[in-house]
């Protein structure tokens, strides 16, 4: 079917963290997750960054279908961003961009 | 009887509800757990037994402190009370104890002291050889866990482990100790890569061990990371539902003890026949074909 | 069906900068720690949780500059894969050559017989005296005798 994963995520702060989020930073931050549980083979698949919200610090990933598992799990076992404790929390993932606007579960019929 | 539903996750340590001293946090909490997806979680408290001296009886000795070395369980109230006041539907919270042991004489005081019999659910934590064999066979509790901090540097083997399977434990792997550290994540993956290698991942749970709300994750996330531990897709989604849910049953029935049931017919002969035939009856007009009709 | 299946990887350490007939003085845990740093730079954390359940360095000849490394049979693929990447051992500039990759011990000595008899014939092509001959030759069963007692 399709050959790549769309993840929605958001970075989350206990205290509320002073300086803003810029994209590469985020991006690097994921790169680092990646290499840190799997390696500097698995961290050199490409992974977009389509979208960033700086407010919010919520964005669009895509990851090709191989390597999902892998980004996910590193993404659930990453705990620091620039040195302080941070976590992620995937809101939706679809093989299409469309289908993180839709939720089956939440949608009423 | 305590009835469980949804995600579950068996162990959050004590010392974070301890530390979320106002009631807001308490609810913000308890909202995102229920948020991502949690119905019933376990309070978590352990022991070990560095502290328990095991003296030589002596003729004449002084008076022993009656001091319990189990803990008192953590009182619930304050959170079902929170719960009662968000209106959270199913969400149920247990009260559960861990004991880690390296001998054997320590854990009969810690079984025969008055508050062990208050907690839902009791898990094994053995570090040494001598006292995994003592779990295998004699030790009445329901999950078997094991400190990330240190190397599994117990041998498994698949006899062992069928053992404990057939004792009704589970395995549990704490995820929240490969969140902070490194070495505690390879800790943790070489264990689970062993429980794969001999016990092809059997009754396996997936739980926190979280001591800080930063270190709770989504269900479905932990269901994605069972992939790296070596466990099957429909493992994965059972270690965080069906698997913990066998856990609490199980508990239930040790803390219910050892009974015997009888099962009898019950004698309704009249009734019996009177609805076969009328069963009988709807057969014969279905079995009959339609009948034609004729043109006049 | 529990049998643990293993790979047994047989490696030639060749020092850059040092002849070929020189006495290679490698200990096993050096080996052992430095495949395992090259193992976490490429495949992380996991890697290594993977590897170390049956990762061991089995065996090195100094005069023959073999070894052998044991793995289990899932993760011998990041360990073989890290291998042509390892530079230093012990602080010595190394570069690590692949001969084999056997299932048992016995397969990996069968073939390292072959090879030893094969460098001999290489190497007497250049001596001409007996007595140098039969030098070379008491090596070679010298590392015989060591690998029939493993």
């Amino acid at each position: 079917m399709a050959n790549s994963f769309y993840i929605d995520l958001s970075l989350k702060f206990p205290d509320p963290y002073g300086s803003e989020v810029s994209p590469v930073y985020f991006k690097k931050n994921i790169t680092e997750a990646l290499c840190q549980l799997f390696g500097e083979v698995s961290s050199a698949v490409d992974i977009d960054l389509l979208k960033f919200d700086k407010e919010g610090r919520r964005g669009i990933l895509r990851v090709p279908k191989s390597h999902y598992v892998k980004l996910r799990s590193s993404l659930t076992l990453a705990s620091r961003y620039e040195g302080t404790v941070c976590c992620y929390i995937i809101h939706k993932v679809s093989p299409f961009l469309l289908g993180l606007q839709g939720d089956s579960r939440n949608y009423n019929h | 009887m305590i009835k469980t539903t949804g995600f579950y996750d068996l162990c959050i340590q004590e010392s974070l509800f301890t530390s979320l001293l106002t009631n807001n946090d308490l609810i913000e909490s308890l909202k995102s757990l229920h948020n991502f997806g949690y119905r019933t979680i376990a309070v978590n408290q352990s022991i070990d037994d560095g502290n328990i001296e095991v003296g030589k009886k002596k003729k004449k000795r002084e008076p022993r402190e009656t001091q319990d070395i189990v803990p008192v369980p953590f009182n619930l109230k304050r959170i079902q009370d929170v719960v009662a006041q968000l209106q959270l539907e199913n969400f149920v919270v247990l009260n559960r104890l861990t004991v880690f042991f390296s001998h054997q004489e320590a854990l009969h005081k810690i079984t025969k002291s008055t508050n062990y019999k208050k907690f839902h659910i009791i898990a094994a934590a053995p570090t040494t050889m001598p006292a995994f064999t003592f779990t295998c066979t004699s030790l009445e509790a329901d999950i078997f866990s094991f400190n990330p901090e240190n190397k599994f540097n117990m041998r498994l083997n698949r006899k062992h482990y069928n053992l404990l399977i057939d004792r009704g434990f589970h395995f549990e792997l704490l995820y929240s100790a490969a969140i902070q550290d490194s070495t505690k994540r390879k800790n943790l993956i070489h264990a689970s890569h062993l429980f794969h290698a001999f016990g092809k991942s059997k009754n396996i749970i997936f739980s926190s061990g979280a001591e800080n709300f930063m270190y709770i994750r989504s269900p479905y996330d932990i269901i994605n990371l069972g992939f790296i531990f070596g466990l099957s897709e429909l493992q994965c989604k059972s270690a965080v539902f069906h698997c913990p849910s066998k856990v609490v049953l199980n508990s239930v029935g040790r803390r219910h003890g050892k009974a015997v049931m009888f099962v009898e017919n019950i004698e309704s002969e009249k009734e019996d026949v009177i609805m076969l035939q009328e069963s009988e009856g709807e057969d014969m007009e279905t079995d009959q074909p339609r009948q034609k009709k004729t043109k006049i | 069906m529990v049998r643990h299946k293993n790979r047994y990887i047989l490696l030639e350490v060749k020092e850059i900068g040092r002849s070929d007939r020189s006495h290679l003085k490698l200990k096993e845990p050096s080996l052992y720690t430095a495949i395992l740093k090259m193992v976490e730079k490429l495949h992380g954390d996991f890697g290594v949780a993977a590897i170390r359940a049956g990762f061991v360095a089995k065996y090195i000849n100094q005069h023959t500059r073999t070894g052998i490394i044991r793995c289990r049979r899932g993760p011998h693929k990041l360990i073989s894969s890290c291998i042509p990447f390892i530079k230093m051992v012990e602080d010595k500039i190394v570069s690590l050559n692949m001969l084999y990759v056997g299932a048992t011990l016995r397969h990996c000595f069968g073939f390292l017989r072959n090879y030893q008899l094969k460098k001999f014939n290489e190497y007497c092509v250049s001596l001409n005296s007996e007595e140098e001959k039969a030098a070379l030759r008491e090596v070679m069963m010298s590392f015989e005798k060591l690998a029939d007692r493993l």
